[in-house]
């Protein structure tokens, strides 16, 4: 891990965008991410891109959300992308230790160590990365470290039109975060809530000002590290070699022979 | 809902065919040296003459195991990250990962299937060889000694480890099919100790020995146990994976768990093991055997490859 020097992040405001996908185009601009392989309609409203994988390191959301008789409607966006989790899911699996801290306290995938397994995949709670279809190794958002390294700020958060992407250091973000969900739920947006302040998995470096519960933008509420599962794993595993053991000793030493096996003699025929 | 959390967020890590075809190696080469090396320190006085066969299993298996786990890897030349961290210049181990523990497991395994082979080949006094007559001094001691009860205990813990590490490593994920239940570890070593048992019964067969037949006899035993308790064990993860069992009941996964896995791989053997007469006795054991290795391939087929195909 290298010597921590700031703690940075982006604040989306998820109030404000407006789904306009630059986000997106400048990631994959300035990243040199190639087009998408299953370039199609998804027929999910303007979302084509579809999710975030190792060729879209960020991902806009359309929610169309209706009210139950559907007299009202409103369209959410939500620009998606990693979270540079505290408590990172994707690092704590990675056999050969290919995700690393910065100095700028985000997550790092180090291409020259991934050997491309696999597990970071299932290991991160949101589904953030891929395996690059030309790198063969993990990809995801990167936080623009190569950016952040000559002082410039992340591309997608230059470009945004309406700072619903905001960067900076993530201390002084929450803070403005929650003035600002402040002021929506005083002005009657009484859903609005901060996602990824410390109770989410330690906090998240890139956190969100949503308008609804997570779950309507295909956010956990209660992310895990998949750790959680590593214990009982280990015990039905220890419990079963004990179990499966005796058992078969058991079996093994049994005095008792059927008559099926006392007339075995036709085994070596 | 277009983005439902489970449903459309989480990922698939697309681990290939070689996975299935790891555990399934796996499982031979750990659930024969279970069965050789537990059976050799606690099986009781009987004629174990041939038992020492096994750990010809446990040994090839070995590299191809290892061989799968680097075909699994996109980048295939890095295999060696897994123990040297070569960026740092330390030794690779990380503890909250199971496939780094599993590098490691794999290795220490394989460390105690060269020494069992290189104590079966001594038994069967194949190498003549003056150095390597020191090597099966040593195998035997191990094997033989004061110390080989410990000895052997231990490597059939190895094993066992070796046998369900995989299981832990989809249960620490976020695959809900893979983590709703923590039965697959315990899937993989019942299933190992049957895979293993039937593969020395069938390298048993080939030889003529009338020392073996009692053996054969113990070790079909243990087989006739482990089959019952696979079905069980099979029964209770289906169901304890609640509404997420679509994901290895549907489809062609439905038709190899139950068909091929269950009826074909287990209870069809389960019979022959109960009622020989039925093809006479020794093609009863090469049929059960050979459908219990048949049935083994099916159940982690579909225990891996089932719940990635949802994403
Ligand atoms: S969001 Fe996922 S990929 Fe990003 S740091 Fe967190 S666990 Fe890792
Ligand atoms: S794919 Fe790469 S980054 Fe992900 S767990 Fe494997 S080695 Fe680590
Ligand atoms: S921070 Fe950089 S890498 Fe990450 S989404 Fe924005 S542009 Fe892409």
């Amino acid at each position: 891990m290298a010597q921590l020097e700031s703690k940075k992040g982006m604040f989306v405001d998820t109030s404000v965008c407006t789904g306009c996908k630059a986000c997106e185009t400048a990631c994959k601009e300035w990243n040199e991410l190639p087009m998408n392989p299953d370039f199609g309609f998804t027929g999910n409203s303007y979302d084509n891109t579809g999710r975030l994988s190792g060729e879209n390191w960020r991902h806009v959301k359309f929610v169309e959300d209706f009210s139950e008789d559907r007299s009202e409607q409103r369209w959410m966006f939500l620009s998606d992308s990693c979270k540079h989790c505290q408590l990172a899911g994707c690092m704590e699996v990675c056999p050969v230790n290919a995700i690393v801290r910065t100095e700028f306290d985000t997550v790092y995938i180090d291409h020259e160590t991934c050997i491309g397994c696999g597990y970071c995949i299932t290991g991160c709670p949101f589904g953030v990365i891929d395996i690059g279809k030309l790198t063969g190794t993990a990809n995801k958002c990167t936080l623009c470290y190569d950016r952040l390294q000559v002082g410039q700020q992340p591309a997608c958060a230059q470009t945004c039109p309406t700072d619903s992407i905001q960067f900076g250091d993530v201390d002084e973000l929450m803070l403005k975060a929650k003035d600002r969900e402040k002021f929506l739920r005083d002005n009657g947006d009484s859903k609005a809530q901060i996602y990824g302040d410390s109770d989410i998995l330690g906090g998240l470096n890139v956190f969100y000002l949503l308008q609804d519960e997570p779950e309507k933008y295909g956010l956990p509420s209660n992310p895990q590290l998949p750790q959680k599962n590593m214990v009982g794993g280990y015990w039905s595993s220890i419990l079963s070699f004990v179990a499966a053991g005796f058992i078969s000793l058991l079996s093994f030493r049994s005095r008792r022979l059927s008559k099926d096996e006392q007339e075995s003699s036709d085994i070596s025929v | 809902m277009p983005y439902e959390y489970e449903i459309t967020q989480l990922q698939s890590p697309d681990f290939p065919w070689q996975i299935v075809a790891y555990v399934f190696a796996n499982g031979i080469a750990a659930g024969a040296f279970i069965i050789a090396a537990l059976m050799a320190a606690f099986g009781g006085n009987f004629v174990k003459a041939g038992l020492h066969r096994a750990y010809y299993i446990s040994f090839i298996a070995s590299p191809i195991c290892g061989l799968l786990l680097i075909g699994k890897l996109q980048i295939k030349s890095r295999f060696i990250n897994v123990l040297w961290n070569s960026r740092d210049g330390v030794i690779m181990f990380n503890p909250n990962s199971p496939m780094s523990i599993g590098g490691w497991v794999l290795s220490v395994f394989a460390v105690f299937a060269t020494i069992g082979v290189i104590y079966a080949i001594g038994k069967d006094g194949w190498i003549q060889w003056k150095w390597f007559g020191k090597l099966v001094t040593m195998a035997r001691f191990l094997h033989e000694g004061v110390i080989s009860k410990g000895y052997l205990l231990l490597g059939s813990v190895v094993a066992g480890w070796f046998a369900s590490y995989i299981g832990i490593l989809v249960t620490t994920t976020h695959l809900p099919p893979w983590n709703a239940t923590p039965l697959i570890p315990v899937l993989w070593i019942v299933s190992a100790m049957a895979l293993g048992a039937s593969t020395v019964i069938l390298l048993l067969l080939l030889s003529k020995n009338n020392q073996n037949l009692d053996l054969i006899n113990r070790i079909n035993r243990i087989v006739g146990s482990m089959v019952v308790l696979n079905i069980i064990v099979i029964v209770a993860f289906v169901i304890g994976l609640g509404q997420w069992s679509y994901a290895v009941n549907s489809g062609h996964y439905g038709i190899l768990l139950w068909g091929v896995a269950v009826v074909l791989g287990l209870l069809v053997p389960l019979i022959l093991i109960m009622k020989p007469a039925i093809l006479g006795r020794r093609k009863s054991l090469i049929t059960s055997s050979v459908l219990i290795l048949l049935g083994g391939l099916a159940l982690r087929y579909v225990v891996l490859m089932g719940p990635q195909a949802m994403w």
